[in-house]
Order: structure tokens, then C-alpha cells, then sequence
């Protein structure tokens, strides 16, 4: 199945992407290709809310059979909310990496950080 | 006592652990992550903190009997055949692709020989290739061990001197057993001898075997075997808590290994 890239947010090349929640904090995931690569994800270990992140580190680990995988967070920021749902059900983010998938809220620091397009997001996973 | 053996498809080690509690008869229930995948990630996500993870993934079959989770061949044979009395010489299998370490025959308790024999005999005729390490205790069982054939590759680590060896390895080494095993480990095919930049637990935690040690060390294998070309390799050994050495740091070590024995070379730990 081909893997699906929405234009309704911004990525970062390593394959998490970040969209605006409507109050000014972004909603941090993974990308379909990232879920894709990692295969059957079994569990993932969430921040702390309140914890603060700079761009490019990571946030979370998120572990399948095969591998341990950090998430590199898009947009420097401190985590609002965390999504709950994925300590019982982590497979969200295979079934729905850009849905109910998503890994964590955070109210960004600064909002000119770069963050590319999903078309130039795919223009590096193709490379 | 009910035994699940939770298990990845094709996989050697897991056919290992099930034909030896077939062949007892012993009851089990088995779990294959990716068939049985909601059940398997239930219990991970259950008991993660007690699994462990080598570098290509969780480490397969995982046993868990209602009060121990196990892991690794070696593991898990071990405390099928004798509880826990094996720990302190079946420790985790730091080989992959068809290997298995982690077996020290130095370590073996007394009364727990056949044991042991029987455990290197499982893993290799169940098709694993057997690394087997000794410290230079226990010379009459690591003969047993390899004249029965199934050891690959034989390495004989000396963890420091003579004086250190109750510290870091809980029992007293003879001259004599150090000699036997340096000609056993000499004789083997695939015998190597170190002499270790030990990481190990003192008075007041973790410490290590400085180079000064390491050449007495070297000394005490040369009285044992009076060949000063005896070659020998020198390797740190990786503590949490311990500042890791690199080759750099190792040429102190070198130097003083090398007043004994003048053959020593640094080598790094390898990954299969």
C-alpha cells in the first residue's frame, strides 16, 4: 500500500511531523513511512508533561520486537499532553500514525524554526 | 508451576528450549510474537522492565514460569536444569547469529559439573556454536567440557593477579589449575588468552584492575607457563559506572603486560 504523506502539516526529516492544534501547540507524530519501517510497534515510552525538548532530540522511544527507535522532535517545545491511549494500544501508530497515533502535544518555543513540507519530506525519503 | 515460552518464528534458540522440556515431559505453552501478537504485546508491555533487549531485538524465546521471566538459551537451560545454582556461571549471550557465550566453567559451583557438561552438550548439539570462557579455576571440569568436543572457541581470561581473584571472582586460584588451563586453551583450535582491564565490585563500588595489577598478572601467567611468547591479548572490560577505555588508555596496561609477555597486543572486543 502506498504510504500517505497529508500536506496539512509540516515534517522534519526525521520523520516525525508537527500540526497546529488550533490553540497555538502543535501535535507531534510519526510519519507512515517511519511507522512503516519500524514494523509492529509493541511499546512506547513516553515524556513526562512539562518536560522541554529541544529540536532534534529526542522525545519518546518506541520500541518494536526488532528495534528500539527514538522520536526526534520537529519543533523545540515543552510537552503539554501525552497520548495515554498508547500504553495499551501502541499499535495506534501503525493503524494511524497521523490520527490517533500521535505521540505528544507541545507548546513550542519558536515558531520559525524550519519545518519542511511533505513534499519535501519526500523528496528525502525517495532520495 | 505453568512454563509459557513466548517465541519468534525460526528460531534456533527457541527449538533448543522446547526439545529439552519436550524430552522431560514437561508441560509448556507457547506464544510466537508476530502469530500471537495481541498476546505477546500484552505481556512486554506487561513485564518490559524484566526483558531484555540485545542489539537485534528482544532476545528470543523468553520463559516465564509464574516466578521467573528468563532469557536467553544458555539462561533458561540452566535454571531448567538446576534452578538458580547455575547463575554464576551462565550469564547472558552477548553473540549472535548462531552463537552462544556468557558460560564460564570457572564459575561452576561444586556438585553442579554434569550439570554443566550437560548444558554446553544441549546448546551445541541443538545447533549453536559454543564460546566457552574460563579464568584459570576449575582446569579438571574445562577438561571434561572440552574433550567432549563441543566447544568452538576457548577463551581464557585472567582477571588479575592471584590476589585479586577472590575479590573479583569469589574463589582462589591454584598455580597449578592456572597452568593446566593455559596448556588446554593453547591446545584448543580456537583458544585465546587475555588478560583483562577488569571492571569489578569493591568496599566502595565500582573499580577496575589498574595496569600495575594487570602486569602482575602477566607475571603470574609467565611462572606458569615459562613462555614469554605466549601470546596474549589485552582487553577492558565495560562496567556501568566505569569511565570505558579506549586502545589509549589500554597502552599503560600494554606496557606492563608486555614486561611478562612480550607478545600482548590490544584487541578489541568483537561482535558477531
Amino acid at each position: 500500500m502506498a504510504l500517505n504523506f497529508p500536506d496539512d502539516r509540516r515534517y522534519h526529516a526525521e520523520h516525525l511531523w508537527a500540526k497546529e492544534a488550533g490553540d497555538g501547540s502543535f501535535v507531534i507524530g510519526i510519519t507512515d513511512f517511519a511507522q512503516d519501517q519500524l514494523g509492529e510497534v509493541i511499546f512506547i515510552d513516553l515524556p513526562e508533561v512539562g518536560s522541554h525538548f529541544d529540536q532534534g532530540v529526542s522525545c519518546a522511544e518506541i520500541e518494536s520486537a526488532k528495534v528500539v527507535s527514538p522520536a526526534i522532535i520537529p519543533l523545540s517545545g515543552m510537552v503539554a499532553e501525552v497520548n495515554e491511549a498508547l500504553s495499551d494500544t501502541p499499535e495506534l501508530v501503525n493503524s494511524d500514525p497521523y490520527g490517533a497515533g500521535w505521540l505528544v502535544r507541545i507548546k513550542p518555543d519558536d515558531l520559525s524554526e524550519a519545518i519542511i513540507t511533505a513534499a519535501e519530506y519526500q523528496k528525502i525519503i525517495s532520495a | 508451576m505453568s512454563i509459557t515460552l513466548y517465541t519468534a518464528p525460526d528460531c534456533l534458540r527457541c527449538k533448543i528450549v522446547k526439545a529439552f522440556l519436550d524430552e522431560r515431559g514437561q508441560e509448556y505453552t507457547t506464544f510466537d510474537f508476530k502469530e500471537d501478537k495481541d498476546i505477546f504485546n500484552k505481556y512486554y508491555r506487561a513485564n518490559r522492565s524484566s526483558i531484555y533487549r540485545n542489539p537485534e531485538g528482544v532476545e528470543f524465546p523468553i520463559f516465564d514460569d509464574g516466578q521467573v521471566i528468563k532469557q536467553g538459551t544458555g539462561e533458561i537451560l540452566a535454571y531448567l536444569l538446576s534452578g538458580r545454582v547455575l547463575e554464576a556461571c551462565v550469564t547472558r549471550s552477548e553473540l549472535l547469529h548462531g552463537w552462544i557465550s556468557g558460560l564460564n566453567v570457572s564459575a561452576c559451583p561444586e556438585g553442579q559439573e554434569d550439570n554443566f557438561v550437560t548444558l554446553v552438550r544441549l546448546l551445541a548439539k541443538g545447533g549453536l556454536t559454543v564460546e566457552l570462557h574460563a579464568d584459570g579455576r576449575r582446569a579438571d571440569l574445562l577438561k571434561r567440557v572440552l574433550d567432549e568436543g563441543f566447544v568452538t572457541r576457548m577463551v581464557l581470561d585472567i582477571i588479575g593477579p592471584a590476589a585479586l581473584y577472590p575479590v573479583i571472582a569469589g574463589g582462589e586460584l591454584s598455580a597449578e589449575d592456572l597452568k593446566q588451563s593455559i596448556v588446554l586453551t593453547r591446545a584448543h583450535v580456537d583458544g585465546l588468552i587475555r588478560v583483562l582491564a577488569s571492571a569489578y565490585a569493591n568496599g566502595d563500588g565500582m573499580t577496575r584492575v589498574t595496569p600495575a595489577e594487570a602486569g602482575e598478572a602477566a607475571k603470574m601467567v609467565l611462572d606458569a607457563c615459562s613462555d614469554r611468547m605466549l601470546p596474549v591479548f589485552i582487553e577492558a572490560q565495560q562496567a556501568d559506572g566505569l569511565e570505558a577505555l579506549e586502545n589509549q588508555a589500554l597502552l599503560p596496561y600494554r606496557s606492563k603486560v608486555r614486561s611478562s609477555l612480550v607478545k600482548a597486543e590490544i584487541r578489541k572486543p568483537e561482535a558477531h
